[in-house]
């Protein structure tokens, strides 16, 4: 269990009678970036808040850095290794960004003043402007300062790339990319951004209607996936919708589309006795994973 | 820094506050009423005005920064507030902590026109300090507890709302004994030998207590 950051176990949690997660088993390696994507309240804002304590879990349990997060106290002593951007990325109105920093520092006795200093370089943080001044990618980028100036050994992102521009963006992908390639610091950030999480994640977390669907190295599933396409003489038969090792199925008239994955070879020999006119066998994206996953859950 | 945090929070709250009672001093003796009426206006002014300044300055915790308050003009910084390495009570405590500081500063600093100014003596004043300490206490507290569980302006109806409530139990002989606004409306107010101190104590600091206890369970449990 100690080399997880993030392990939760039958996470549940419901909002007035009407399930929002549904037992969601998490393991996140340390060092890893972990993309956790899914689509608007799928569950992603939910399982991140239950895991700063911010929610309470129906049922289910909750380890960050190998120790159970079942109390106040553990609760807080956890986000003490914690950096935490909000979806929100909204700060005190009342403080400049310097303010905002020297608020901040005090909370974390392992504070980095060299990483503050670096990333007020490169992010170009005027000290003495007021927070309501900063546009909301400069305060996507003072957060991302406070968090990664705190030594934090976990950096959990809600979007942190929502509603920025390309450029700011990419900015904010090269410096999460670059604090994973300096090692020590594992980051879980959600994101419906497939091509964000392509770009930098090493481990892809797909949750859908409040349950895991997909859960692996990145390569791994890409290795592991593969799409078949089958075109017979006449209508697709209703047999491929049960061939074995595979995830989903789309037919239209004479083709059909299988996600499969484990073992191709085999369930190629299984569609192939279904006597299709052509097969033919292509890797798949994350996109198609994706839409795959969360179109016909 | 949380007492900071606070306090920038808080600032404009307690100059609004203190310019009201400003306005009150300077409308007393602008139309130079008869000292004994001066007195009594000051009394039942400030009456008024330790319910609505003890309530204004338990405000603005943490159910004024949820993303909704942004749309309505305030900030929605709850959730950096609450990623932080500090336990929720300790946020409420320093935040009801630092109103509270501020409202007893404000009854010791608006207690001082009415020594220099309406003629009170030294030993009517401290006994104002004390009725207006009873009455911002539980003023205060309810507040306090509205605060935990509603926005900005709701704190703010919810708890005028219990204080007319207690306002109008005064006329009730059975429920007047322990009322915590006995401190200010009555009209013995200014005698020590009349003034209901230790019921008006058990009062307010029973209604502080059981407000404090219902705001940290409710902290305790609450979903952000």
């Amino acid at each position: 269990m100690n080399d997880l950051v993030i392990q939760t176990r039958g996470l549940r949690k419901s909002y007035d009678g009407s399930p929002a997660l549904r037992g969601i088993d998490l393991a996140v390696p340390r060092g890893s970036i972990c993309g956790f994507l899914g689509r608007n309240g799928a569950g992603k804002t939910t399982t991140l808040k239950l895991l700063l304590n911010l929610l309470r879990p129906d049922a289910g349990e909750i380890f960050l850095f190998g120790d159970p997060v079942s109390s106040e106290a553990a609760a807080v002593a956890a986000r003490r290794r914690i950096g935490f951007v909000s979806e929100e990325k909204q700060l005190y109105p009342y403080m400049t960004v310097g303010q905002t920093i020297r608020f901040t520092r005090p909370f974390f006795p392992g504070w980095r003043a060299d990483l503050e200093a670096k990333y007020l370089e490169i992010f170009q943080l005027p000290e003495s402007k007021p927070v309501p001044k900063l546009s909301k990618g400069m305060r996507t980028q003072l957060m991302l300062l406070l968090a990664l100036a705190r030594g934090a050994e976990l950096l959990i992102l809600d979007e942190p790339t929502d509603g920025l521009d390309p450029a700011v963006t990419e900015d904010v992908l090269q410096v999460l990319a670059g604090l994973a390639a300096s090692g020590g610091t594992s980051i879980f950030f959600s994101s419906h951004h497939l091509a964000e999480i392509e770009q930098i994640a090493d481990r892809v977390c797909l949750i859908d209607r409040g349950q895991i669907v997909i859960d692996g190295e990145l390569d791994d599933l890409k290795t592991d996936y593969r799409r078949i396409l089958l075109v017979f003489s006449g209508d697709a038969p209703a047999a491929v919708n049960a061939l074995a090792g595979v995830d989903h199925v789309r037919t239209r008239g004479r083709t059909a589309s299988l996600l499969a994955h484990g073992d191709i070879e085999a369930t190629l020999g299984r569609a192939r006795e279904l006597q299709p006119e052509s097969v033919e066998v292509h890797p798949v994206t994350l996109k198609e994973l994706f839409l795959d996953h969360v179109k016909e859950a | 820094m949380l007492w900071w945090k606070a306090w920038m929070e808080t600032r404009w709250r307690l100059v609004f506050v203190l310019a009201g009672c400003a306005l009150l001093w300077s409308e007393g003796l602008l139309f130079g009423l008869p000292l004994a009426k001066l007195k009594m206006a000051f009394i039942l002014q400030h009456a008024i005005v330790w319910g609505f300044a003890a309530t204004m300055l338990a405000g603005a915790g943490l159910n004024s920064q949820t993303t909704w308050g942004t749309a309505a003009g305030y900030h929605g910084s709850m959730l950096f507030t609450l990623s932080l390495p500090v336990a929720r009570r300790k946020l409420f405590a320093v935040r009801a902590g630092a109103g509270a500081v501020e409202t007893c500063a404000l009854i010791v600093v608006t207690a001082a026109p009415l020594v220099l100014f309406a003629g009170l003596g030294w030993s009517a004043a401290s006994l104002y300090i004390a009725g207006a300490c009873i009455c911002s206490m539980a003023a205060y507290a309810i507040s306090a507890l509205f605060a935990c569980v509603t926005g900005e302006m709701w704190q703010l109806y919810g708890s005028w709302g219990v204080l007319a409530v207690l306002s109008v139990a005064l006329r009730f002989p059975l429920l007047a004994r322990f009322n915590p606004l006995r401190g200010l409306f009555s009209e013995a107010y200014t005698s020590a030998a009349h003034f209901p101190w230790m019921d008006a104590w058990i009062g307010a600091a029973l209604l502080a207590a059981l407000c404090c206890f219902a705001a940290v369970r409710i902290l305790d449990r609450k979903e952000y």
